[in-house]
Formats: structure tokens, sequence, C-alpha cells
């Protein structure tokens, strides 16, 4: 199980006593990412600036409920998650069509792309939020399937599928911009 | 290891574990240049993601939040949306004659007949002894019997986000009205209920078969975001309840979906698309028969890899 950092703690523990200062130092250290967390949440940009936005007001209102002895980063991606959760529900409930969703970036599109980090961020937003929250905790975060699965609260076996059907889908999305290699696979079959 | 097998594992594996390929990557270009593209693609998602998480600076977000940040006890806004009418009439009622006795008006020296509106004041919801001890109300909600004024005060603790027994005076209420076999009542206090306790996976999951079996004009759009609601948290469950009640939840989300979709064909389509995709998604990761969600899933986006 992970362990708090000491860090966190003293600035936990100093924001809750008032401190400023601590918790402008926590908020920076977590702010990228709980930006990073609600786009992968979310899959789409504007409204993972909502979120992000939102969830720093929360995390400033409801620090004083934070366990300082359990790791931070457990608490904000919780609260992240409930962030997200009530604004697709509130979105969801006034705007019940989802007309902003990014698309899967087709060949053609992905050649009007300037660049390959947004290009690449646009197939892994396309993914479904189970498939992004996985890969994001395994691959980019470093955990195994088994403590994905926890924190998920989903069958391991469940995490290990989406592992697989998300890095599927995301590697075959974003090699197909490549024309070059698109046909010398073609042809070695 | 022939090319198609090495290539399906590079779709799959993590990158760390493209080594254990490296004796056929060292003879082969094409799976080569495949591994290093993903590679190399690996990256850009990487970049892509930090891309956006640094694209705001903290400082200008906590200007904002400073901004918006209210104290957590602040009245909300909705706190009188539990009432209905009849009920909103002992609110207000309740609360015009707080007014006065706290002295909401002042009359105009020389002119006792004006009266001039003070700064208004909060008036605090009062409850009375009705539903002071919940616990106590447990045996009447079961068995549907709490008295009328039981219910009212009940209502008003309901309304207040600021009371910690908020959950439980919902939660008695709830039961009540289906112990009662109310069913307009019991969707009432149901909302509320998924609204105040969004992780409750089993109120969701309640409300959004009640919603599939009672389509009123929102009830397919309802059911829909109430199978959503709770497959979010269906994590909950485990086991055979996990796999049987996420399974009516995904069977449910793709029917309500496909109602609306043939209402809203231009709109909804993406949202149709998506419920069949995830129930297929569910079904194999599940390894539960196909047939049905991959019929779903070709109805929806003609695409016949539904069916790999």
């Amino acid at each position: 199980m992970a362990q708090p950092d000491d860090t966190d703690t003293s600035l936990i523990l100093a924001a809750q006593h008032g401190d400023e200062t601590a918790l402008e130092a926590l908020a920076s250290r977590w702010w990228p990412r709980l930006r990073r967390w609600a786009l992968v949440e979310l899959g789409d940009p504007s409204l993972a600036e909502d979120a992000s936005q939102d969830a720093l007001i929360r995390m400033m209102r409801h620090l004083h409920s934070c366990d300082a002895s359990r790791p931070f980063g457990s608490w904000l991606r919780r609260l992240v998650r409930n962030v997200c959760h009530d604004l697709r529900t509130k979105r969801g409930l006034v705007i019940p069509f989802d007309h902003d969703r990014p698309q899967a970036p087709t060949v053609e599109r992905s050649h009007d792309l300037v660049r390959g980090a947004q290009r690449a961020r646009e197939a892994f937003c396309a993914l479904s939020p189970r498939q992004r929250q996985v890969l994001e905790l395994c691959d980019h975060q470093g955990q195994s399937a088994d403590e994905v699965a926890e924190e998920l609260e989903i069958a391991p076996g469940t995490v290990r599928a989406l592992l697989h059907q998300g890095r599927s889908a995301l590697r075959r999305r974003l090699v197909a911009h490549r024309v070059e290699l698109v046909a010398l696979l073609r042809e070695a079959r | 290891m022939t090319c198609t097998k090495v290539q399906e594992q590079l779709w799959e594996l993590a990158i760390e574990d493209f080594d254990s390929l490296e004796p056929h990557l060292g003879q082969c270009r094409e799976c080569a240049a495949l591994a290093a593209a993903i590679r190399e693609e690996q990256q850009s998602v990487e970049a892509g993601l930090a891309e956006f998480a640094s694209a705001v600076p903290l400082r200008e977000a906590l200007v904002r939040a400073r901004e918006l940040k209210q104290p957590a006890s602040s009245p909300a806004p909705a706190r009188w949306k539990m009432l209905d009418s009849g009920l909103h009439w002992v609110a207000i009622a309740a609360a015009a004659a707080a007014a006065l006795s706290v002295g909401l008006y002042t009359t105009v020296p020389g002119n006792p007949a004006a009266m001039v509106p003070q700064m208004p004041v909060e008036v605090p919801i009062t409850v009375t002894s009705a539903c002071v001890d919940l616990r106590k109300l447990e045996p009447g909600a079961i068995a549907g019997t709490l008295s009328e004024e039981a219910v009212e005060c009940l209502v008003l603790r309901a309304d207040d986000p600021d009371d910690p027994d908020l959950v439980k005076a919902v939660r008695l209420l709830t039961v009540n009205a289906f112990a009662m076999g109310d069913d307009e009542q019991w969707e009432r206090f149901s909302t509320h209920l998924a609204a105040i306790e969004p992780e409750d996976a089993s109120v969701a999951f309640k409300l959004a078969i009640h919603y599939s079996r009672n389509p009123g004009p929102d009830g397919q759009l309802n059911a829909h975001l109430s199978a959503e609601r709770a497959l979010k948290v269906a994590g909950v469950w485990s086991g055979e309840t996990y796999v049987k009640r996420a399974g009516i939840l995904h069977r449910l989300n793709v029917k309500a979906t496909r109602s609306i979709w043939e209402e809203r064909p231009r709109e909804a389509r993406e949202m149709a698309r998506k419920a069949a995709l995830d129930w297929l998604e569910f079904s194999v990761s599940e390894s539960l028969p196909l047939e049905a969600p991959e019929a779903a899933c070709l109805a929806v986006t003609g695409d016949p890899r539904c069916e790999e």
C-alpha cells in the first residue's frame, strides 16, 4: 500500500491550520496531476478545464477533512473523480447529447493536425473512460493490475482485459497516420 | 515466432516488455518498424497529456478559485427543491412566522402601518420532535406507516444540506414510500438520494430499472443517466452480483439509448454507439455470451468488426 509523502503531510497539516503558503505549495505540487486526471476521467479538454477548476476549489474547501496520515494522491484522485462525475451528470442533464466529444482521429484528420502531442492526446481521449483510467494508472503511473483493480473497485481480470483492449485501440489509431508503416505492414502480409 | 504473433503482442504488451520480442525484432524489418513506431507514439501520448496538465498556471487557477470559493456553510440554492407544492406552503408559513418573530420587518417611526424590509436573515428550518430520533422511525418506515407529520418533518431535514443525518432522513422517506407502494414519492425521494449519495450503486440501479419500466416523457433519458451512474460505481458489487447487475445495466442502457436515438437520430447516435460498445466490452471482459451485445453493436455502428 502506498505511503504518505512527508512533504505532503506537513503541508496538509499546516494548511489545515490556516497557512495559506502551505496550501499554495500543496496545490502547486498536485495541480498538473489534478488537471491530467480530470482529462483522463472526462476525455474532453474543455470539460476537463472546468473540472480542474472545480476540483481545486473543492480541494481548498474540503482539505480540513483530509487525513494527513494517508496518501494525499489517493484522496485527491477520488475528489477529482467525484467532481468529474458530478460535472458529467450535470452536463448530462442540461445537455443530454454529447456534441463536443472529440472524434477518433481518422487518417485524413491526423494529417491536418500539426502537433503529434495533440493528435496523440485526441486518440487517447477517444478511448472509453475505463480504458483511459486503466492505461493512465498502469502505463503512465506504473501501478500493477491488482492495485488498479483495488482502486477502481473492479475485478483484476477486467483491468487486464481493459488494458490490452485500450493499448491495442490506442496504438492502432496512433500508427494509422504513418502511411509508410501501414503500407510496409500490408506488403509483408 | 511468426510476424502475426509478434505484431499481436506489440499491440497489447507494455512497452517495457518489448524486450522479450527482441530476438524476432532484430531480424524482422516490419515488426521492428512497428515496435519503434509504437514506442515513439507512446511518448507522444505522454507529451500530449503533460502538455494539457501544464497548460494553465496554478496562479491563474488559484485567483479564480479564491473568487469562486464560498464557505461550505453557505446555504445551498437548492434548499427548497425537495418541497412539493403542498409542503412548500408549510415551509413558507414557517419561514414567514419566524421572519416576523425575529423582526425581519420593522415599522417606520411616525407611520406604524408602513413596513420596511430589513436585511434578509437566514431562517433556520425547524425540525419538530416528530423526526428528531431517526432510529425510532425505522420500524414505521419499513412498514410504510410513518405519520404525515413525521414525513413532513423528514422532508424538511432531507432538504437541509447541512443536516448531518440528511442521507438517513432521505433513506427513511424512500423506504416508507416503497413500503406504501407510492411510486411517485419513491421516485422523488430516490432521485434525491441518488443526487446526494452518488456512490450508492443500488439506488442508481433501482432507478435505472424503474425508469426503464416506466418511461415517462424523459424516462429513457433518465434510465440512461441512472444506468451510467450505477455503472460508474458498480465496482462496489463483486463476483456474480457484479456481473449480473452490471450486465442488466448495460442491457437497459443500450435499450434506452437506442430509443433516444430513434427519436433524435442526429444527436444521440454517439450515445447509442458508446452504450453498445461498452456492453460489448463488458461482455468480452467477463466472458459472457456475445450474440446480443454484438448484434446491438452492429446495429448501432454498422461495423462488422463488432464480431471480431
